[in-house]
This record gives C-alpha cells, structure tokens and sequence, in this order.
C-alpha cells in the first residue's frame, strides 16, 4: 500500500507541474509551443557546424554527430536539473506555496523529484526533436545510426537518477539563498555544458578545467549515450565508463539524501521556507 | 512652454527616476555583477573551443563573442522592460504608475536605459575578458561606424520593447511564455554565434527585419573585418527604418495593449 501512496503523491506533484508550465492551455498548442525552442534550439547550434562547412568547406559528419547528439542530450539534463531548483525560487519567491506545499506534501524530497520528473520528459521530448532535426540539418545519414535501444532506455533513466539527485543538492543549496538560488542553477547547467563533453571532448578543454569533468557523471553519461544511439560512435573502456557512470550515480543519490536532510532541519530551524527577497 | 514642461514631467522624469532605481538596484551587490559575467562567459568558452575543436578560423573568436555580448541586450534591453514590467504588476505599482501622470513610455525608457547601462558594463567586461582569455582580435579604427551601429540597433530594440511590453502588461504568465518562445528563434536569426551570410537567402531577408541581426552583423563587419561607413551605409539606413517603424508600431501596440487591459480589468489581475 506504500508504494500505491506514494505513485499517488507523485502523480498529483507531476499533475501539478503540467497545470503550471503548461498555464492550463490547450495540451496541442501547449505541444506545438514547446516544440519552438528545441527546434530553434538546434538550428543555434547546427550552424556552428554548418557555418564552418560554408565559409571554410571543413565538413566532418562524424563532428556533426557529436555537436548534434551533444546539444539534444544535454537538453533531457538541462531541462529537469533547471526545472527542478527552478521549483525552490517560484514556489517560495513568486507564488509564495513552498511553505503550504512543505506542510501538505509528506516530503519535499520527493515532491522535488516529481516536480522535475515533469521537466525531465519535457527534456527528453525537446532531445528527440533536436537529435532527429539536427542531424537531418547537418546532412548525417540518420539510416547509419543503429541504436540500442534497451542501452538507450537504461541509460535514460541513469540520466535522470543521477541528474535528479544534482539538482536536488543543488535546489537545497538555493534554499539558503533567495538572491542567488537562480544564479546558481545557471552555474550548474553552464559548468555541465562546459565540461560535460556536450560540444566537443574533455581533451579539448584547457587542462586546468580537465578535473572539473570528473566530478560529475555527464561525460560518462553523454559518452555512453551516444555509443547507444550509434554503433559506430566508437568509445574506448565502455566498461569502465558503464562502472564509472554507476559508481557516481551511487554515490550522488547517497549524497543528496544526507544533505537534503540536513538542509531540510537547517530550513525549518532557520525559517528559510518562506525567506523571500520581495521582488 | 507649457507643453514643453509637461513632456518634461510626463515622460523624462519618469525615466530617468525608473533608469535610476534599475541601475541602483542591478548594481547594489557587486557579486552579482560577478555572475552575470561569469555565466555568458561559460557559453561563449564552450562556443569558442567548440569552434576551436573544428579546427575554425580565429576570427570566429571573434564573431562568438560579440554575439555573447550583444545577445544580452535583446534580454535585458527588450525584454527586460516587459519583465519589470510585469513584475511591477505583480507586486502592485503598475497601479500606481497608472494613476500617476506619467507615461507609460517615459516608464519603460527609464527601465530600457537602465537595462542598457546594466548590460553594457557586463557586455564591455566579456568582450575584455574575451580579448584577453581567448586572444580575439579586433579591429579598432572603425569603432565609431560599429558605435552609431550599436546605439541605433539599442534605439530600435526600444521601439520593439514597447509593444511587446504590452503582452506582459495585459496578459502576464502568458506573455513571459510568448518571451521565452522567442528566445531561441531570436538567438538563431541574430547569428548569435555565426554569421547571418551563412544562412540561405530567405533567411537573411528574415532576419534582416530584426534590429539585433543588422547590428549585430554591422558591428561584427566594423570590427572584425575593419569595413567602414561606405560597406556599413546599408546597415545604418535599415536601423533608422526599423527605428522609426517599430518606434510607431510599438507605441500604437502598447496603447491598444493597455486599453485591452483597461476594458477586460487585467491591469490589476496578479497571478495570472
């Protein structure tokens, strides 16, 4: 009966969240105008490639994959991870609910991750249009790709375990702060396209920034990800990146847990629930 | 003399006291200032080694970032009026402002000039941050064409934003949905991070009707490929244009806008 409860709860935060984003429009035209931003989203960075193509004729299509399947993967992790610390600062500075969702809903742990779990199918809708159209854009013959498609389906929900659990950590730091809780999802999610091997490998990187890669599990991620989505994408030690990506989902979930907990008794004790910064 | 006074009243006052409270409050925490150029410089590091790792000419250096730095207007300039905007709404002074004397364009050039002044001490902090990390090069002779440049796309983007201030005004969440809508279209027919000559020809023609494109590639030619005023002329003479007309347009969209908002009770409604 637990679990019937808590697929209950979840579903009424998920259910929440829909009404929000989607402003209680019309679900056809809340789906055609989410489909602008990816579909823009990846002309932005397709004609990073195709401008080179045009103005230096350097055309490399295994480069288009990897800028193209980069952009539209980063899109499933972006999306949730902003969405769900996005929660902390609308809920408590805009609407000012945080406090009566904290004393209606039995965990504002798992009301976070329901919130995001929304985001994240968003994201992962945002990804397939991106993927489809920015390949088509960049010429890659899409008949070559070859996926694997119960690798894709596992990686996936990695992803969104273990970016959950980032933004988790990251929404509970936001807690503390009404300035910069914002500022410091945006840091989040540039760090990871910056050092996530979304647009180019880690080896491209300044050896100095190198090390921040390792901290969390988006190279290993992006890396597998796109071997699943292309056979011929070659990756090297496929199996230390498979151990290496679920140590450090491991670890992340075990880490957000504590925190949270300990963020959630400093909150209460602190009044931070309905800190606001008063627009 | 009367009506000079009143103009004086009405519509500069008020925007220089709104300017005043933007830039004071924008500025009022340094570490702020910090962020907000730290985060465009993380996109346009990644941009530029991406560019970097496809073996790019260094010129594309450059073209990344001015892209960056002039991308922030449209957000900070454009829609940063309707963004205060609404939130001045939210929060109860909109009522205020309208039951005041001023105008409601005087307003919202305070909060674009103090849009601008905020975005430009950033944008300036990119482009030197840009010129020293990454070693862009530009070319300096021909600062004056990309300066008229620049300061008739930021008088266009003005006239834009306040039409589209109104959406904000009148129709609140959903105008913030239309903006985020726009983003992305925006940001690829400016050619944030390329040159628009890339796109096809129906593309160009496009984004030629958006004052960030022309700018954006008139102050990228000045600086970047050291063309002057006779390969720019064209550029300057369709900024005036798109001056005028959205100047126009802008104002007659904002006043439809508010008389909407009047009849249908929506200049008060939060919330929504």
């Amino acid at each position: 009966m637990a679990i019937v409860k808590w697929f209950r709860r979840f579903k009424a935060a998920v259910w929440l969240t829909w009404k929000e984003q989607s402003n209680w429009t019309n679900p056809i035209i809340y789906a055609l105008y989410t489909s602008i931003t990816p579909f823009f989203s990846v002309l932005v960075y397709a004609y990073i490639y195709i401008a080179i193509a045009f103005l230096s004729g350097l055309v490399d299509l295994n480069r288009a994959f990897y800028l193209v399947s980069g952009v539209a993967l980063y899109n499933f992790i972006g999306s949730g991870l902003y969405g769900l610390i996005w929660t902390v600062h609308s809920e408590r500075e805009h609407f000012r609910t945080l406090k009566y969702t904290y004393l209606a809903f039995p965990s504002l742990h798992l009301y976070l991750m329901a919130r995001s779990f929304y985001q994240f199918i968003v994201g992962l809708i945002y990804t397939i249009i991106m993927f489809v159209v920015g390949l088509y854009l960049t010429g890659y013959p899409v008949y070559n790709l070859n996926p694997d498609v119960i690798e894709v389906i596992i990686l996936i929900i990695l992803g969104y375990i273990w970016s959950s659990q980032l933004g988790i950590m990251v929404a509970g730091s936001s807690i503390f702060s009404s300035e910069y809780g914002p500022l410091i999802s945006e840091a989040v999610g540039g760090i990871l396209f910056l050092v996530g091997a979304v647009l180019y490998p880690v080896s491209a990187l300044p050896p100095f920034i190198r090390p921040l890669s390792n901290l969390f599990p988006m190279v290993e991620w992006m890396e597998l990800m796109r071997h699943a989505l292309n056979r011929n994408y070659m990756v090297s030690n496929i199996g230390q990146l498979h151990s290496m990506l679920l140590l450090k989902t491991i670890i992340y979930v075990g880490i957000a847990i504590i925190y949270f907990r300990i963020v959630e008794k400093l909150t209460r004790e602190k009044g931070y629930l309905e800190a606001t910064l008063h627009h | 003399m009367r009506r000079g006074r009143s103009t004086w009243n009405r519509f500069i006052r008020p925007a220089i006291g709104r300017a005043y409270v933007r830039i004071k409050g924008g500025n009022r925490e340094p570490s702020w200032i910090l962020w907000e150029i730290i985060l465009p410089m993380i996109m346009i590091a990644s941009v530029i080694w991406a560019y970097e790792n496809m073996g790019a000419p260094p010129i594309f250096k450059g073209f990344v970032i001015l892209g960056g730095a002039m991308m922030s207007y449209w957000y900070n300039v454009l829609w940063g009026m309707g963004r205060t905007l609404y939130w001045e709404k939210e929060t109860g002074n909109l009522e205020l402002f309208l039951l005041s004397d001023s105008k409601l364009p005087g307003l919202l050039l305070g909060m674009a000039l103090g849009g601008m002044f905020n975005t430009s001490i950033r944008s300036l902090a990119v482009i030197l941050l840009g010129v020293y990390v990454f070693k862009a090069q530009f070319i300096l002779d021909t600062v004056p064409i990309a300066l008229l440049i620049f300061f008739l796309t930021l008088v266009a983007l003005y006239g834009l934003g306040l039409g589209l201030s109104g959406l904000h005004v009148v129709y609140g969440r959903m105008g913030v949905r239309i903006n985020e809508a726009l983003d992305e279209p925006i940001m690829f027919l400016s050619g944030q991070y390329y040159p628009i000559t890339s796109f096809p020809l129906l593309l160009q023609y496009i984004a030629g009707l958006l004052p960030l494109a022309i700018g954006l590639d008139g102050v990228r030619r000045a600086l970047l490929l050291g063309e002057g005023f006779n390969q720019l002329y064209l550029h300057v003479i369709i900024l005036m244009v798109l001056t005028v007309v959205f100047y126009l347009l802008g104002l007659r969209m904002l006043n439809k806008l508010v008389e909407i908002g009047r009849r249908d009770g929506r200049l008060i409604l939060r919330w929504l």
